[in-house]
């Protein structure tokens, strides 16, 4: 899959889980700018990210996860492997 | 098979939760108390309320402050005042706190934490009562011992057993004590689905995402049953539903049951079926069969578990089930929604589903192998009492059967009351009765003026104190004891007796019954010096037929109020004798 099909695909569960179409993401989007993202919705999004593409965080990745860049970079990864 | 699917995702959950609180329904306090993060069950839970026509409003207390906000009187757990106080503790934390105890205290580890819930429930209890819902403790299996677990009183798996048995006790001793039986869950599921140590680890999450809706609806069941929302009713199909194969085409011979083929599943269906009447469930049978062949197997079969007296009402003919089933209805005079329709054939289960919505259709899964695990899963059969009288049940419903018979052979219904030669025993509240009348309480939606739901504990302490006054009533006629049918609350207020709650069982209505307890009324309002007794219709969807009950009765209306005055009060003429006047005074709690 090319990077940009995985952002666009985290794009719209994110928008899904914070009930908002508005939301746009980029590489540099942290959670904590993004209004509705708490902890509690980061779990979400995180439970549907992996469904979504088939894939498994750790336990690890899942604590230092950073920007989405970062996030996508790990799907990317996971799913050529 | 994903027994997880039985349930609505989380999403679809917390979508219900966010939607806008109808004001018409029912609104109930909650209060959580955690040492583990439980804002996915709590919005989890609100999703099942919405869906249940309710409006549950949580309290979450902060993560870890069990014990601060329960002795604080200022608290915001004892400023809520919650109806429901609901206690989610960990088996995680357990282990970690175990981990460091030294090995003297282990011994007593699962003692301890009993006494400490256990003190928990009663200083909460004191601020302002409330159910108590404490959610037992899933193994771990710390991987110390191995099997030799067992033999060392100090394993943690001996203590966490211990415990879960200790907390068993606690829900036997106090009535407004639950257990939320998450070992249960653990026990359907597995582990690997109750748990996610990545979210343990980062967000002190106990739970996976996943199992948060079935944990959600344990949760939601027990507070639907206390409210009175049990089923009632099985109606069951008979070809490869409880036996193996078609009785028209192989016979009596050939159907399996027991040893025949694949018989033992079906032995297994009919021992849970057989279970489930004993704890005062009532089942029907409707069948495409012809109905002495039907009959037959359950006379004759040497296999069969259930027999014909196991079955309250016998349908066995060639035409629409749900139209056979409204029948059913009719008969038993129970709602429609307190019914459960079992049947191996998804045309059947479709027709009836989409004729009558109310009912519950379970889908069963394609192989009978697979029914029973199935139907456990979806937890139909939640219940907030036992007593004496369910076990009974099935012959009760029998006997009215017979009455009903009775009945039609008069022209005259005055006759036909006057020849049932009916009595009736009446008695305040005590501990042999309250049990029953706690049940008549939460399960009387028809002939129920105000649908308020009181526990045991509720009611021992309304019959203690001198504001109140119970009066519960027996019925038996020619045909048998229908045990206590009938039960009135009254409330001393000023010189009037208000009438918090007047519930009877619709198996005895159109016999004088409520003329009878109106009499009984009226001489305690004379013996207590009151003028004037005063009733209160609070309308529901289901308690339409007593819209009426006080204008019947020869109140007058006032206020929003029914009011009668004890010096008009005329008594009607009435086909029922008091048995040997006994107010009792054993066991007044």
């Amino acid at each position: 899959m090319e990077y940009a099909d995985i952002l666009i695909n985290v794009e719209e569960i994110v928008r899904g889980v914070l009930c908002d179409n508005g939301i746009k993401l980029c590489d540099k989007t942290v959670a904590g700018e993004v209004p509705g993202w708490d902890s509690l919705n980061n779990i979400r999004i995180i439970l549907a990210i992996e469904k979504k593409f088939n894939i498994k965080y750790t336990a690890e990745e899942i604590r230092i996860f950073q920007n989405i860049g970062n996030l996508c970079e790990i799907i990317r990864n996971r799913i050529c492997q | 098979m994903d027994y997880l699917s039985i349930y609505p995702s989380f999403d679809e959950l917390k979508l219900l939760a966010s939607k806008a609180v109808d004001p018409n329904s029912p609104s109930i306090k909650i209060s959580v108390l955690a040492d583990n993060v439980s804002g996915f069950i709590v919005d989890a839970l609100k999703g099942f309320g919405h869906s249940a026509g309710c409006n549950y409003n949580i309290y979450e207390a902060p993560l870890n402050r069990i014990e601060t906000e329960i002795l604080d009187s200022n608290s915001n757990l004892n400023s809520f005042k919650a109806e429901y106080v609901i206690l989610l503790l960990s088996s995680q934390n357990l282990l970690e706190k175990f981990s460091v105890e030294e090995n003297k205290n282990r011994i007593s580890y699962a003692l301890n934490k009993m006494a400490e819930i256990e003190s928990y429930y009663l200083s909460i209890n004191k601020m302002s009562p409330s159910k108590f819902i404490c959610a037992n403790f899933p193994e771990i299996d710390d991987g110390v011992f191995g099997n030799y677990s067992n033999k060392v009183a100090i394993s943690f798996i001996n203590q966490i057993r211990k415990l879960n048995s200790c907390l068993s006790e606690l829900s036997q001793r106090y009535d407004d004590f639950y257990i939320l039986d998450l070992v249960l869950l653990q026990n359907r599921h597995g582990r690997n689905k109750l748990v996610d140590s990545r979210l343990y680890a980062n967000a002190s999450m106990a739970f996976g995402l996943e199992i948060t809706p079935a944990i959600a609806k344990q949760i939601n069941d027990i507070i639907q049953a206390i409210k009175g929302k049990v089923k009632k009713c099985l109606i069951i199909d008979l070809d490869n539903t409880i036996w193996g194969g078609i009785l028209a085409e192989d016979g009596i011979e050939n159907i399996q049951i027991g040893s025949l083929g694949i018989g033992r599943i079906f032995t297994g269906i009919q021992q849970w079926i057989k279970s489930l009447i004993g704890r005062g469930i009532i089942v029907a049978v409707c069948s495409k069969n012809d109905e002495v062949k039907a009959k037959e197997v359950f006379e004759k079969h040497p296999d069969m578990i259930l027999r014909l007296e196991d079955v309250t009402v016998f349908i066995a003919n060639w035409q629409d089930k749900a139209e056979n089933i409204r029948d059913i209805q009719k008969l038993l005079n129970i709602g429609l929604d307190s019914m459960v329709f079992l049947d191996d054939s998804y045309f059947e289960r479709n027709l009836v589903r989409s004729s009558i919505p109310d009912i519950c259709v379970p889908e069963l899964p394609k192989e009978p192998e697979d029914f029973l695990e199935y139907i456990h899963a979806l937890n139909l059969f939640e219940t907030a009492s036992f007593t004496e009288t369910d076990k009974s049940r099935t012959e009760h419903y029998q006997q009215d059967a017979f009455r009903k018979q009775l009945a039609n052979k008069y022209e005259n219904v005055l006759d036909f009351l006057v020849d049932l030669k009916m009595t009736s025993k009446v008695q305040s509240f005590d501990s042999f009765n309250i049990p029953r009348i706690a049940q008549l309480t939460q399960r009387s939606n028809q002939f129920n003026l105000r649908t308020v739901r009181y526990s045991e504990n509720d009611l021992k302490k309304m019959s203690s104190s001198n504001d109140f006054i119970g009066l519960c009533f027996t019925l038996k006629d020619k045909f048998g004891e229908n045990g206590i049918i009938s039960a009135v609350i009254l409330k001393k207020q000023n010189n009037v007796l208000f009438i918090d709650t007047w519930v009877m069982s619709c198996r005895v209505l159109q016999r004088g019954v409520e003329h009878f307890v109106l009499n009984e009324l009226m001489a305690v309002a004379r013996k207590e010096k009151s003028e004037q007794l005063v009733g209160e219709y609070v309308p529901t969807k289901k308690n339409d037929i007593v819209k009426e009950h006080y204008l019947k009765m020869g109140f007058y209306p006032q206020a929003g109020f029914w009011k009668m005055d004890v010096n008009r009060f005329k008594c009607k003429k009435m086909f029922i004798t008091k048995e040997e006047a006994e107010m009792s005074s054993k066991g007044k709690e």
